[in-house]
């Protein structure tokens, strides 16, 4: 069952689209990172950042370093399970979805979004910072997606979001 | 009962559709369907199978959405103005 209110920091397991057809329901889940959600009588949308447990150089060249590194020892996970170590969440590729492409036998949430499970804990003060900084960057990456959806009619990611330009042999 | 077979030429032809939707993307031969205010598209997979997809979102949603991501943006002070505006992302600092 989907949760019923998707809290800040909240982790999901979803059918993330490919650039090459950016609407269409990828055929693989990978764990997102979930911006902002919104909902009517039967529709619920969730703008959903993509998550990878492949970082390499393409990825980071493509980039720009825009992506937020979190190990899986700091995701609360409330059912399902996580196999990555880390998740690396690439902040600029934030798509929107309709709520029917996310498994809901995974709930999970960043474990430092709570002030008390931060206090005497520099790594989690540490990574909850290092969120804050990046959560901007994920909101305006989900307004452009919100705007494309608005202007075109198609859900997704975006045109012109690639997520590995090639730069090794 | 009767079974449509695919001669060779029509699969050839079926193939060739198929290749050329890889090489494309979806978009090209996508088909726009209304009924009412309901709204879908239909394309053909590369596998050949015809897809269906309800592309209907209410705007107001859209709108509610962007508004709420644009004021998160405007109280962090991230954001000037509104990017409905000028829609080139130029506002961020």
């Amino acid at each position: 069952m989907a949760p019923a209110q998707y809290s800040r920091g909240q982790v999901v397991l979803a059918d993330f689209p490919y650039s090459e057809w950016p609407s269409n329901r990828g055929d693989k889940q990978h764990f997102c990172l979930v911006i902002d959600t919104v909902e009517s009588q039967n529709v619920r949308l969730v703008a959903v950042c993509y998550g990878t447990s492949q970082l390499d150089e393409d990825l980071l060249a493509s980039h720009g370093g825009g992506v937020l590194s979190i190990p899986k020892a700091y995701v609360k996970i409330r059912s399902g399970f996580m196999n990555a170590p880390v998740m690396h969440l690439v902040l600029e590729h934030v798509a929107l979805i309709p709520e029917e492409w996310i498994d809901t036998r995974f709930n999970g949430r960043l474990d430092f979004m709570r002030e008390n499970s931060r206090q005497n804990d520099p790594y989690r003060e540490r990574l909850y910072k290092a969120f804050v900084a990046c959560e901007p960057v994920m909101q305006m990456s989900a307004l452009q997606a919100v705007l494309y959806t608005q202007e075109s009619g198609l859900i997704g990611l975006p045109p012109r979001k690639v997520l590995r330009l090639k730069t090794t042999p | 009962m009767l079974k449509f077979k695919p001669t060779g030429l029509l699969d050839s032809f079926r193939r060739a559709i198929t290749s050329m939707t890889r090489l494309l993307g979806y978009h090209v031969f996508m088909e726009k369907l209304r009924s009412g205010n309901k709204e879908a598209l239909k394309f053909v997979t590369p596998s050949g199978v015809t897809a269906v997809v309800a592309t209907s979102i209410p705007k107001e949603l859209l709108k509610k959405l962007a508004d709420k991501l644009e004021g998160k943006l405007r109280r962090s002070g991230h954001l000037t103005r509104s990017l409905k505006s000028s829609g080139d992302g130029s506002e961020i600092r």
